[in-house]
This record gives C-alpha cells, structure tokens and sequence, in this order.
C-alpha cells in the first residue's frame, strides 16, 4: 500500500507574511494553500510577461494557466526558494516560446493565426492608442524569439543585462547582441511609424 | 503607467512603458476563475502522482515484504497476534488466503479483534505485530471489528484502498471487477487512504463512503450496509488454524504514520475552499443530508457555493447561495451570491435568461460592488448572443461609460463603436 511520510512545513500566518521562499517550500511540499498563494502574488506579474512577449491573443489565459502548472511540475528543481519570481518568469518564457512555436506551425498548416493580430485588448479607450499598439506588436513579432524576449524582459520588466541573460538561459555577451539588434530592429520600425514615433519623443538611440 | 518610464529617456523604454501601459489586466472574476482552475488542475497532478506512488509502493511492497519474511524468520519475533479461522477454507488461495464459500468465513484474532468474509469473498492475514495485524480484503465483503488498545495499530487493504484502524467497527467491500470500494461504518473512526480521496478521508460513526474508480466519483452518505454481514460469536469456533511463520511479520513500518485529520469534520469550508479542498467540502455538506445549508456559518455557506460550483455541482451550489441569500439577506455575501448564481446559471445550466435575471438582482443590490462591472458586461455578452447585437448595444454604451477600460470594454466596443 502506498504510505506516504510526507513532512509539511509549519503553516506561517497571515499569508501578507510569507515570502516567497516560504510560498516556494510549500509548493514544493504539495501544500494544498501553496496554488492559491503562489497565483495571488504572481498571476497579475506572468499574465503581463505572457501578454508582453505573446501579443494579443486568445489563449493567453490558457498560457498563463501553464506556466503556473509548470511551475508545480519543476518545482521541486528550484535550488533557491526565495528566486521565486525569476524561476516563475523563467517558465514563463518557456511557455510562451512553446506557444510561438504552435502558433508558428499553425500558420504554416493555415490552421488559424493567419499573422493577424487579433483585436488589441488595452487598458486604454484611446483608439490611437490601440492602433500604436497593434503595430508595436506587429514590429515585435518580426523579431526572433530570443530579441523580442530580451526586449520585454529589458524594457518592459525592467531586468538588468544579467537577469535578462539568466531568464533566457544564454550568456551576458549573447543577451547583449541580441538586445542590440532588437532594440535597433525596434527603434527603427517605430521610428518609420508616425504613431510610434510620436511615442518615442526626442529621445536618441544608438 | 509610472511618471519615471513615461520620462525614459532610452526611446526603447518608451516603447516598453507603452506595452507596459497596455496591458489589460484581469478582472477580479477572472482572477478567481484562473486560481480555481490551477487548484484543479494541481489536484488532479497530485492524483496522478499519488497513483504512480502507489503502483511503485507495490512493486516495493514485494520486495520489501520478502526481505522482512526472511528476517521474521530468522529473528523470530516476540509475541505477535496470533490467529486462527473459522469455517472458511485456509490456504486454498494461492495467496495462502482465506475463502468464504456459501457460508461467512471468520478470522479471530487473540487480541479480541475479528474479521467476517462474507461469503463468495476471499481475504488473507499479510502479517500480524504484537500491537496489530494487516488483513487484505482481495475481493467481496468484510465486516471487521477491532478491539481498541493502547497503541492498536491495525490495517485492512482493499484493492488500491488503505484503512487505519484503532478500535471500530465497520464494513468494508471491494468489487474488483467494478473498481468499486465501500466503506460502512457502525462504530468509532478509521482514516482511509487511497485514489480519489486527497490526502486522507476520516470516517465515523454511521458514515458510509463509496468510491467508484471507473468514473471517479466519491460519495459520502449515511448509507446501510445492504444486507450485513451477520457477526458471530467467537465461541462457535470450528475450527482453528495458527498463524504460520510466513504469515508473520515484525515491525511497525508496515503501517501507516499517525492520521492528521481524525477531526476533519471539525475544520471551516471557508479554510478548506482557501487550501483548495473543494471536492472533500461538497463531500461532507452531501453527507450532512442537506442540514448545512440550513445551520453553518455564513463563511462556510459561501464557502460551499464557491466549492461546488468549481467541482461543478450546480445544484448545490444554488442552494449553498440561496442559503446564504435568505439567512443572511442584508450581508455583502448575499448581494454577492446573486452574482455567483448568474455564473452558475450560465456557465453550467446553460440558462441565459436565469443568468441575467441574477445579474440584474445584483445590479440592483449593489450598483458599485465588486461585481458590478463583471455583472453588466456578462450580461452584455449574453443579450449579444442571445437577442442580437442591436439588443446589447445599449448595455455595452453603459459598460463602456461606467468600465472604459474593463475587460469587456473590447467587445462592448464592437457592439456600440
């Protein structure tokens, strides 16, 4: 018969207490409070890395909800529990790139996602603002998967060069090349872009 | 958006503070519908892994069993129960099991404890301590009686399933053929563990729960045993059989660690729903006959709406809200409830007229409460698909004045651009 000895941390109250290493031990521990703990901290911080780095989309809750169970799945691979929000940001990426990938093979079967975007879902009611953003998506998905990562990740997450390079799992030296090409690939889109260039101001890029 | 990316003076930045800015978020709805999903989905991980468990558990249980014969008979342990059987066949299984013909076969333990076979069931002794015994139950009806003392550590299995027994009295059947498990309980408490039942299931006096593997259901009641097994008197031994060597095993590490929850009964749905325990809080409010609804704490009522409507129980959970509606009519909860009864009007009765009728109710109740936006913007989505677009525009007009930047301001924009 299956017997389990399975040791579980002491519960620590009130749950504003814990940090993310306590929220990581219990996960790791299948502590049933865990799910509800580590998706209240963190679904609003994976839903904007998915949205940022997918696009408008309609599965972008099904993306969201993937991460999360790949985090439960490789928990127990998290040598640091206090690097929560890193290793969530990490799967993240994993995910999405999957997600691109599927896309990517769904356009060349001419399944659906026929390359365009579906209608841009924003905070803002400013119908210029949802066109900028459409083409600002539109110059994204013309990067490579590591360019438009590094790009979110740099200038939407605000992650120095370092984090950047640990999420992507690649080196200092390869994060920095492919920011710079992103971010030249980027500048210069935006820039031929009345809208976006509007946006970008007087600020000068090299 | 922050005043200091706005400022950025890297362009880059700008254009990461545009997406940054952009991004919708969710609704407080949609927040709580994606929590309920990943707890489901954990759950159902933790099934799954709980079942690999036990299939390696098994594979081990061999060896390990094999290993703990040889050392049993060469330590020769002190004292364990001794046992012998009544008008069944011994060793004729090729277990070296005990078989109930047409007539109950009894296993009667020195320690006062006894063990029933109904008859056409097959059980055997897989080893006995100086403080217990494991009986296997391999196919049909048990009825099982435990004598309670100091440091009792009994357990009886059943197919996957696993009782810890102190001192009670209860049935027990597994059909193989079925993959059905039952469990009638007279008295006392015992913990089972096994698939379907989380971490582990207590059950007392006068319960009954039946497991069904093929479609995965649990059900706790307070059921008859039909047709009990009849228990007889020990002083009508025919026939008795001492425990042979094979059949004894030393050690307490055969046997399950302490229960945790021998007063699950006793733990608030409200902090079972927060751990994510859903389907063990719809089993006890079904278990409770229906008394629930009508004598738990208003947390607990709301507590049983929110878990049966993510175990998909519709019914109970429109009387778990209605409760809550009616006992506690001039609390938050209950303006609330009118809200979650649209959502199960409409997400599992498929009926769009009830749903919007409940949103209206909340609408009404509170204009400005945390639903409020959800509220209308289902009900916009509803009327669209329902009565036509033209029917909703005027409710996306007032979804997009009252929510511009709601969650369903993109659709609501569609209707009414």
């Amino acid at each position: 018969m299956g017997l389990r000895l399975q040791k579980t941390p002491r519960p620590v109250e009130p749950r504003d207490a814990l940090s993310d290493a306590d929220i990581a031990r219990l996960a790791a521990h299948r502590d049933p409070r865990a799910a509800t703990l580590v998706w209240d901290r963190y679904a609003r911080v994976v839903r904007g890395v998915v949205y940022r780095t997918l696009g408008p989309s309609h599965d972008i809750e099904d993306v969201v909800h993937d991460v999360f169970v790949g985090f439960f799945k490789s928990v127990g691979t998290l040598r640091d529990p206090s690097s929560l929000r890193p290793f969530l940001v990490g799967i993240a990426i994993r995910t999405v790139r999957t997600a691109l990938r599927k896309r990517r093979v769904r356009q060349w079967l001419r399944l659906s996602d026929d390359g365009n975007l579906p209608e841009v879902a924003t905070q803002d009611a400013d119908p210029r603002m949802r066109e900028a953003i459409r083409r600002l998506h539109t110059i994204l998905n013309e990067l490579d998967d590591r360019g438009r990562f590094a790009f979110v990740l740099r200038h939407c997450e605000g992650y120095e060069l370092a984090e950047t390079a640990a999420a992507l799992r690649v080196s200092l030296a390869t994060v920095k090349r492919a920011l710079a090409r992103a971010d030249a690939h980027v500048f210069r889109r935006a820039g031929e872009d009345d809208l976006l260039r509007g946006w970008m101001g007087d600020g000068n890029h090299e | 958006m922050s005043e200091a990316r706005r400022n950025a003076v890297d362009p880059c930045d700008r254009i990461g503070s545009l997406l940054v800015g952009a991004t919708p978020s969710a609704s407080l709805q949609e927040h709580l519908e994606g929590r309920a999903r990943l707890i489901a989905a954990i759950d159902r991980l933790r099934k799954q892994s709980r079942v690999r468990s036990t299939l390696l558990a098994v594979g081990l249980a061999g060896g390990v069993g094999a290993a703990a014969l040889v050392l049993a008979v060469r330590s020769q342990p002190h004292a364990p129960i001794a046992w012998r059987v009544e008008s069944g066949d011994v060793g004729t299984q090729p277990s070296g099991g005990v078989s109930a013909a047409s007539n109950s076969a009894r296993l009667v333990f020195d320690d006062g404890s006894d063990v029933t076979l109904a008859p056409g069931s097959r059980g055997r002794v897989a080893g006995t301590t100086p403080t217990g015994a494991e009986v296997v139950l391999e196919q049909g009806r048990a009825r099982v009686r435990v004598k309670h003392r100091d440091r009792t550590q009994w357990m009886l299995d059943a197919g996957p399933f696993a009782l810890k027994v102190k001192g009670t009295e209860f049935s027990v059947a597994w059909t193989a053929e079925s993959q059905t498990f039952d469990v009638w309980m007279r008295t006392g408490q015992v913990v089972v563990t096994g698939p379907l039942l989380g971490d582990a299931l207590a059950l007392s006096a006068n319960q009954h729960v039946r497991v069904r593997l093929g479609d995965g259901t649990v059900q706790i009641d307070r059921a008859s045993e039909p047709s009990p097994i009849a228990p007889e008197r020990a002083e009508t031994a025919i026939a008795a059989a001492s425990p042979s060597p094979a059949a004894r095993l030393e050690g307490p590490a055969r046997v399950a660690p302490p229960a945790q929850s021998s007063v699950q009964t006793m733990v608030p749905w409200s902090k079972l729903v927060a751990a994510g325990e859903f389907s063990r809080v719809v089993r006890e409010a079904e278990a409770d006959s229906g008394r629930a609804t009508s004598s738990r704490p208003l947390p607990d009522l709301r507590a049983l709406g929110d878990a049966a409507r993510y175990e998909g129980n519709a019914a109970l959970a429109d009387r778990a809200y209605l409760a809550v509606r009616e006992r506690f009519s001039s609390s938050a909860e209950a303006r609330a409830a009118a809200f979650l009864l649209g959502r199960v009007a409409e997400e599992q009765l498929h009926a769009s007229s009830e749903a919007i009728r409940w949103y209206d109710v909340y609408m009404q109740e509170a204009a400005g409460g945390p639903f409020a936006g959800d509220a209308l913007g289902r009900k916009m989505s509803l009327v669209a698909a329902s009565q036509g677009r033209e029917a909703a525009r005027s409710l996306a007009a007032a979804y997009l004045k009252g929510y511009p930047r709601g969650p369903y301001a993109t659709v609501a924009r569609d209707l009414a651009p």
